[in-house]
């Protein structure tokens, strides 16, 4: 053969290669990114929901905007007559991604369905009846309830063809039919899915024809994925990865606080836990600012609220890093170090705390937990640093001192939402066992109250208790990212993260 | 002269003696640290290689050149631990089944077979995820699985050496199955084994690296080559020195042992030119 054969071959090759990504920027193709996909996406199986948002595949009646505002969407209008009954006009003009009809009753057919079958708790709300008539849907309930619009515009309240989900429920898992401007074509837990253009939607037709969704869990694949040009737009880059990205021309970068705390639950069956000044100890012994700012690329938390809420809380640290403080408490709680290794014992036994996180928290999560482990051998107390796949399991049988937890601390705008579900006494994610009479009669109180400024009011007193009670140490708030190639246009960032693309996506050039 | 045009003997004596600048290393490694490997600095997080801190400093502030010091005897002590114990154990069975054959020779065979079946690895992450992380569960999954190689070695050397003038020797002179293996059998069959550890070495630390890459291995902060490139993985871009030291730590190790494994190879076995 002559060598000037395999030289060409090499070439062809390479020109091949080289040239691809061109041709495919050419056709009107969307590659994103998202971090978290589970089993299926049945909006109504757990917070599955959030893919559909994300993803510009589901809509709500009504949906918070990235300005954190009330935004009509299948419903043009409401109107509250009295304290028990909402009045949603449906908006004309709407067809499920199927062509079926979308008025009051299909409405009225998918929020029943929502209701019978999600098993999330706090989405439930004190149902009276529910009547539709040509566009007029009525939600009556059966006592006062001040959050439910705010529940009505959670992913699980998608509005979905539900006739079509009883026709063939297994389908409909992996193809949900809904309204959105993207519809799916193809559903893969591993892999993603593929989207394409719902022509019908009611804003008119998408100006993207294809959205390829790819299930990416590493935030440093994301970024790379991003740089290579495999990806138009990604969110939840890691802070280490920011500035080179930034420093990317053909990519933009949106970052800010978004609603996401990341805190970590303390365990009150360990007897050692039940010492409050054990607690405050803790909490007194680690630099929870630095955490925050250096390790996480985050905002220091000041309870489970972002100062961005109206019911945030912006004053002082209820323990901020005090490292004599903190022995202190230790020594006047009699936990002492009494055979001189370096660590206090309690009741004989060495204190060795254990301090577990998921693969999918990121490597802040660990991180965070190897400069505590630093910084508690210094006042006396172990702790081991455990990074597992799933800690579900751990969690439900107590085998920890802290566990890492991420949470949308107000998805819906109200406060309500995580202090009842993460921490009411004997509530299902509670996994601490945390009880304080005093909060759980607060949680009470804001059940009944329906004026807003006073419910922002009880929930700032519920995380200043929460706080008080180092019931969880409250660590950071994320700056929230959303990285895309400039060839498209219509990104927005939403504070709440419940949506990522919409029907603004487009095309830069266009 | 290069070391490829070096006899038998001198490129054995250099191999052996990058090996043993390696272990030296190693042990001294607390020694050598210029700081506290545990100890983590809020004020110098991400620090590019400067005066202070010649490799630079991690995630939490803590030095690199210090862990990389400290964790070459985590490292290398878990590597050879293993090594130990499935040299020991292989030896032990292999000449077992090689002497009693029969049903004995036939059981641990099959037994070794099946722990064959099995790819490595994914054997040792399952049997870690069973026992829990942590460095001895991590030694124990791997030596499960890589007895056998020995076991299966000694068994195929003991055979052929059974029948060598030597043994039968020893065996006309009376000699008890203890003394008949010590001072008649391992003489035989010890330099092949030797040469065979000595090669597996690399692979032994690259497989000890990759469990604790997957974090299964050694748990934090405990400084160990495998972690430090897990936990460097996510700076890979903003802060390459994470994972570049211990990189190229490991690449180094591996080499030397290679190099050492086939020195080691042709010095005991004259006829491999």
């Amino acid at each position: 053969m002559k060598p000037w054969i395999p030289i060409l071959i090499a070439i062809a090759i390479f020109l091949a290669c080289t040239t691809a990504p061109a041709a495919a920027s050419k056709d009107k193709t969307v590659n994103m990114a998202i971090f978290w996909l589970d089993g299926d996406i049945d909006p109504t199986s757990a917070w599955h929901g959030w893919t559909l948002t994300r993803c510009g595949i589901g809509e709500n009646l009504l949906q918070i905007d990235e300005n954190l505002q009330y935004k009509p969407v299948i419903a043009e209008r409401w109107e509250q007559p009295d304290a028990l009954t909402t009045i949603f006009t449906i908006r004309e003009g709407i067809t499920f991604q199927n062509g079926a009809k979308v008025d009051a009753e299909a409405c009225k057919a998918s929020l029943e369905r929502a209701l019978k079958i999600t098993d999330r708790k706090d989405v439930q709300f004190p149902l009276d009846s529910i009547t539709s008539q040509g566009n007029t849907l009525t939600i009556k309930t059966t006592r006062p309830y001040a959050t439910l619009l705010n529940v009505l515009a959670d992913p699980v309240f998608i509005i979905v063809d539900a006739e079509a989900a009883a026709q063939d429920p297994d389908g409909f898992q992996f193809k949900p039919v809904t309204t959105g401007p993207f519809k799916v074509d193809s559903f893969s837990p591993e892999a993603g899915m593929v989207l394409s253009q719902n022509t019908a939607y009611w804003k008119g037709e998408p100006d993207v024809e294809t959205v390829n969704v790819k299930y990416i869990s590493d935030a440093n694949t994301r970024s790379m994925a991003l740089q290579s040009g495999e990806l138009d737009v990604a969110t939840q880059l890691s802070a280490a990865d920011l500035p080179i990205l930034e420093k990317d021309n053909k990519l933009d970068v949106l970052s800010g606080p978004n609603l996401r705390v990341f805190l970590l639950r303390t365990n009150f069956t360990h007897p050692w836990m039940q010492i409050p000044e054990f607690r405050q100890a803790v909490h007194s012994a680690i630099h929870k600012n630095v955490y925050a700012e250096k390790i996480a690329g985050g905002i220091p938390a000041r309870g489970p609220f972002n100062a961005l809420l109206p019911f945030g809380y912006s004053g002082d640290d209820a323990y901020p890093y005090n490292r004599d403080k903190a022995i202190q408490l230790l020594d006047r709680a009699g936990i002492t170090d009494s055979d001189g290794n370096g660590i206090r014992e309690f009741r004989g036994t060495d204190i060795v705390l254990q301090y577990i996180c998921m693969n999918n928290h990121g490597a802040a999560a660990k991180n965070i937990g190897i400069a505590m482990q630093s910084e508690l051998k210094k006042v006396g107390i172990g702790m081991e640093v455990k990074q597992m796949e799933n800690f579900a399991e751990a969690a439900k049988q107590g085998k920890y001192d802290f566990l890492f937890e991420r949470w949308t601390s107000a998805p819906t705008l109200d406060p309500q939402y995580f202090l009842e579900s993460g921490f009411k006494t004997g509530s299902r994610g509670n996994y601490g066992q945390y009880s304080n009479p005093d909060f759980d009669n607060l949680l009470g109180e804001l059940d009944r109250t329906l004026d807003r400024d006073k419910r922002y009011n009880l929930g700032t007193k519920g995380a200043q208790i929460l706080m008080d009670d180092v019931a969880a140490i409250f660590l950071f708030y994320q700056k929230g990212n959303v990285v895309y190639n400039k060839r498209i246009s219509g990104i927005h960032r939403f504070v709440s993260e419940i949506y990522y693309i919409d029907d603004r996506l487009k095309f830069a050039n266009e | 002269m290069n070391l490829f045009q070096l006899n038998k003997q001198h490129q054995f004596i250099i191999a052996l003696s990058l090996a043993a600048i390696m272990v030296t290393l190693a042990l001294l490694g607390p020694l050598l640290a210029p700081h506290d490997p545990l100890e983590t600095d809020f004020v110098q997080i991400l620090t590019p290689p400067n005066p202070e801190y010649l490799l630079g400093t991690d995630q939490v502030g803590r030095c690199i050149l210090s862990r990389l010091l400290c964790g070459a005897r985590i490292s290398l002590g878990m590597t050879f631990g293993m090594l130990s114990m499935i040299f020991v154990l292989g030896i032990f069975i292999g000449t077992a089944a090689g002497m009693r054959g029969g049903i004995t020779d036939t059981v641990i065979m099959r037994i070794a077979d099946t722990i064959l079946a099995f790819p490595d690895l994914i054997f040792a992450i399952a049997v870690v995820g069973l026992l829990g992380p942590g460095i001895t569960n991590t030694i124990c999954a791997l030596a499960i699985i890589w007895w056998t190689k020995f076991a299966r070695l000694t068994r195929v050397l003991v055979r052929t050496a059974i029948h060598s003038e030597a043994v039968i020797a020893g065996q006309m002179a009376g000699a008890g199955t203890v003394k008949l293996v010590r001072h008649y059998l391992l003489p035989t069959i010890l330099p092949p084994l030797l040469t065979q550890l000595s090669l597996d070495i690399g692979n032994m630390m690259l497989a000890l690296a990759g469990l604790s890459f997957l974090g299964l291995g050694v748990q934090p902060p405990t400084p160990e080559w495998g972690s430090m490139l897990s936990e460097g993985r996510e700076y890979l871009q903003s802060a390459p020195w994470l994972v570049i030291y211990p990189g190229l730590a490991t690449f180094m190790v591996v080499v030397v042992f290679n190099i050492l494994g086939d020195a080691t190879r042709k010095y005991l076995n004259p006829e491999i030119s």
